[in-house]
């Protein structure tokens, strides 16, 4: 994956400024070589760092990011498995959700900080990663919030006309509120299922 | 006849190897999409282009003083 070629270019030109600047230092004797120095040690550096740190963290949000530690690969698996009752698989087939972010569009919140909160747990999970023991049975810190799912599907026509969204006066209140979970037992609750991967089909047709 | 380089140009010249090596840096990890690469970019590379920022910055502190 290439970096964006805004990024490149500035990449390049804060190089060339570095090079001329350590190879001939003596330019900013001149006016015009301080002007050069300071856009090429302060402005432009400080343009690199913001526009690397923007690509990192777009790049922290794709699958190959997620995937590229051995414990989530089976997670990855799962996206292909061939059952449209399995949550992820049935929203990662049908591009539901962004092929290239299945992920972090699901496994982030949409609160006002949900990114952020998103990352620090990231960080917190590399460091159990590289330093620690990754538990056998990886689970959510807490339930699946109603909102991750109703952040599309609220409002949904087809939403709207299962029987089971409103089955009673309260069911849809229920659902909106978090009372009950979409997640429930006998509902979507069916996810991941990493350990039953070996029992199960995968889409052939997968081309990603 | 090149005159001896002055303080404040050697200094210069050290930021601008310390700010090359922060852009080595950062191309290096944009070559692969891997946690650790996003861990070398926020601690290595960042060291970089700061040490360089401060040392030119410092510099420009001791313009005139003894140069």
């Amino acid at each position: 994956m290439l970096p964006r070629p805004d990024l490149i270019f500035l990449l390049v030109v804060t190089a060339a400024t570095g090079l001329i600047l350590t190879f001939r230092p003596d330019l900013t004797r001149q006016r015009n070589g301080k002007v050069l120095a300071f856009l090429g040690l302060v402005v432009l550096p400080t343009m690199s760092v913001w526009s690397g740190l923007d690509e990192h963290l777009e790049r922290s949000k794709t699958r190959e990011f997620c995937l590229s530690c051995h414990v989530m690969k089976p997670y990855g698996k799962s996206l292909l498995i061939d059952d449209s009752e399995y949550i992820p698989a049935v929203h990662f087939q049908n591009n539901f959700v962004p092929p290239d972010k299945p992920c972090f569009t699901c496994h982030t919140t949409y609160a006002l900080y949900g990114d952020l909160k998103a990352k620090i747990g990231g960080l917190r999970h590399m460091f159990v990663y590289y330093t620690g023991t990754t538990p056998d049975t990886i689970k959510l810190y807490k339930p699946y919030n109603n909102r991750e799912c109703l952040h599309c599907h609220e409002g949904a026509r087809k939403f709207l006309k299962v029987g089971a969204h409103t089955e009673t006066d309260t069911t849809m209140a229920s659902l909106l509120s978090g009372r009950i979970s979409c997640l429930e037992s006998g509902c979507h609750d069916v996810a991941h299922e990493v350990r039953s991967l070996s029992e199960l089909e995968f889409w052939k047709g997968a081309t990603r | 006849m090149s005159a001896r380089p002055t303080k404040m140009e050697q200094r210069i010249r050290v930021s601008g190897i310390l700010m090359l090596l922060g852009v080595a840096v950062e191309v290096a990890t944009l070559c692969k999409i891997h946690p650790l690469t996003f861990m070398a970019f926020t601690t290595v590379g960042l060291l970089f282009f700061a040490a360089g920022m401060i040392t030119f910055l410092v510099s420009l502190l001791e313009v005139g003083a003894g140069d």
